[in-house]
């Protein structure tokens, strides 16, 4: 073991570090040269679809799966061998993964004598604990007693009991309803506020990555297509991939004519050449992404592009209605529109919609 | 349901249990009567059938010999059996469930025949009248009940809490001993007494396979009602009775205990 290995790790050192690791299951690559770091009380959370290989890599990070390729290091030090035991992690998983036969507090206990601490640190560190998660009182209870948040919430309390280098959290709130879920995301952000944890997240729903995330990893096909902060991903996807992920955008085919310099692109589009950012080496393969809210039905400033669309549906939301579109120029487009500038009265109409050039992007 | 449909439902019910409950009861009554011969309406009451049972050289032994069969075969049939659950459960064969179907076939052949067949080919291996001979054809026809049982058990207990236990300090070892081995281990305990149950109170393997230096307390019950009439059958009955429903009370409560979880 180098010096550098040492166990505890300099603070200014990544809490975790992902070097080109690769799984193959077969002839499937199920995990293809990811490779990120993750600072010391970072949250990060892998945002994918099922398959994409968040939850693989997830489970390389834990030690559950070895990895065929690449090093997986834990504040320094190298674990690509090394089994869950020591890799000094906790981990929380979709169904709760408690154990029924011990109550709520041997439960957050478990860890603790695992690792001997003291009856009386142990004791005290379980009152912490429960405390942290505003269970208190439940201590005694069995774990089927509790309801889904609560049942959750110990669980969080089991793997943060030791002072893990690394939060894992797999999904933790797949299993709830949504109002629970929206109650215990809130949780989760306090609690990583108030303990400073480092946290990789794994989750389908882009709401809560969006939430709950310092930066969102987005997998597809088993490699990171984006890594940024939440906000710089959903105003400026890398690909197009991840523009539809995270924000539902359009993908318009490019219109011909289209030329890319740079990081810019010119769009001949309603008899004007507009500049608009591009990500796109080149024409060949890429599209324009258009938000949905980028889309209005009323005249704007003059940067915008007016095209003719008729409009084939309109589906009110909520606070917004949706209104599917059919442009000449563009294909078909959805919008998102705010609730008072629009009724169902308009559709079959054709009318003239306004789109603003400084919100879409040329993506591959 | 109205009142009348459910009281003439609990009355049907009352005379199913009594109807499935009445040749025990008869035994039990009989058992205390205190004539030397099977009478009932049991005449007298007392312990005579008792007091001859514990005096009788007969019965003791035979009920020894039971023993050494049951739990031998309880141990054997559970132990394979878990052995098979949890390599079917914890590894990624394919056509798991097919594999549990085939374990669970010495339970669709007819007794009878399952019978004649182990009692030719003990009889071509020369181990017809041993102990080896009744423990291992106890054991196939025990394992699919205890595969039964331990299959939806261990379904029941999720891998994850094994990782859990993981990343929380646990070696592989220790991790598997202290959430599967533990959650599964009434339901096993279920398992041994059913098998164990079943082996003890078994009459038509031992019929064919059993002789003069192995018969067990079912056969000799058999034997003694067809050579002539002693009244002790009736407290042996009626102590194998007991026997059973304590047994299968815990049994019951051990899975009941172990579903919940």
């Amino acid at each position: 073991m180098t010096p550098e290995a040492a166990p505890t790790g300099a603070p200014h050192r990544p809490r975790l570090e992902l070097d080109r690791v690769t799984k193959r299951y077969g002839t499937v690559t199920a995990v293809d040269d990811v490779s990120l770091s993750l600072a010391e009380g970072e949250f990060l959370t892998f945002l994918g679809q099922s398959g994409s290989g968040k939850t693989t890599v997830l489970k390389i990070i834990a030690g559950f799966e070895r990895c065929d390729g690449g090093v997986v290091r834990i504040a320094g030090t190298d674990m690509s061998r090394k089994p869950p035991r020591d890799r000094d992690i906790g981990m929380v998983f979709q169904n709760y993964a408690l154990f029924p036969h011990m109550s709520v507090a041997g439960n957050i206990a478990y860890g603790l004598r695992r690792r001997k601490w003291p009856a009386e640190r142990r004791r005290a560190r379980v009152r912490e604990m429960l405390e942290l998660v505003h269970l208190a009182q439940l201590g005694d209870r069995s774990p089927r007693e509790l309801s889904g948040g609560q049942q959750q919430r110990v669980a969080v309390a089991r793997a943060l009991a030791c002072e893990p280098q690394l939060l894992l959290m797999d999904e933790p709130l797949g299993a709830l309803d949504r109002a629970l879920r929206l109650d215990l995301e809130q949780e989760i952000r306090r609690i990583h506020r108030s303990t400073g944890c480092s946290v990789v997240y794994v989750t389908h729903d882009r709401d809560e990555a969006l939430a709950l995330s310092d930066r969102i990893a987005v997998f597809h096909d088993g490699r990171i297509v984006g890594l940024d902060q939440p906000a710089r991903l959903y105003e400026r996807p890398p690909t197009g991939y991840v523009a539809r992920l995270l924000t539902d955008a359009n993908l318009a085919a490019l219109p011909d004519g289209t030329a890319i310099r740079g990081d810019v692109a010119e769009v001949v589009l309603a008899g004007r050449t507009v500049r608009v950012r591009s990500t796109a080496a080149r024409t060949a393969g890429a599209r324009l992404a258009v938000p949905r809210t980028s889309i209005s039905l009323q005249p704007q400033h003059e940067d915008c592009l007016t095209v003719e669309a008729r409009v084939d549906d309109v589906i009110f939301l909520g606070e917004h209605a949706r209104v599917d579109l059919d442009t000449t120029a563009l294909g078909c487009l959805i919008a998102h529109v705010p609730m008072h500038q629009t009724n169902n009265r308009i559709v079959g109409e054709t009318l003239r919609i306004h789109i603003d050039p400084a919100r879409c992007q040329v993506v591959i | 349901m109205s009142r009348l449909g459910t009281l003439a439902f609990r009355a049907l019910v009352a005379l199913t249990a009594l109807f499935l409950l009445a040749p025990a009861l008869v035994v039990v009554a009989m058992s205390f009567s205190e004539t030397s011969y099977l009478s009932f309406p049991p005449q007298g009451l007392g312990l005579r059938q008792y007091r001859s049972l514990l005096t009788s050289d007969v019965w003791g032994v035979v009920t020894v010999r039971s023993l050494v069969v049951a739990l031998p075969v309880a141990l054997l049939a559970v132990g394979a059996a878990t052995l098979l659950v949890v390599g079917l459960e914890r590894t990624r064969l394919p056509y798991k469930n097919v594999l549990v179907a085939a374990s669970t076939l010495p339970m669709l052949v007819p007794g009878v025949a399952l019978a004649v067949a182990v009692y030719g080919l003990l009889a071509s291996l020369r181990a017809l009248d041993t102990y080896t001979g009744i423990i291992l054809a106890h054991t196939v026809i025990t394992l699919p009940l205890a595969v039964l049982i331990l299959w939806p058990a261990i379904r029941a207990i999720s891998r994850d809490l094994e990782l859990a236990a993981m990343t929380l300090g646990a070696g592989r070892a220790r991790a598997w001993w202290d959430t599967t081995v533990r959650l599964l281990g009434p339901a096993v305990a279920a398992s041994m007494i059913t098998v164990f149950l079943t082996s003890f109170d078994e009459a038509v393997l031992v019929s064919f396979i059993s002789g003069p230096r192995t018969t067990t307390l079912p056969k000799a019950i058999l034997d003694s009602v067809i050579t002539g009439v002693d009244p002790t059958i009736t407290a042996v009955a009626g102590l194998l009775i007991l026997l059973t429903a304590v047994l299968m009370t815990a049994g019951e409560a051990l899975l009941r205990r172990s579903g919940r979880r």
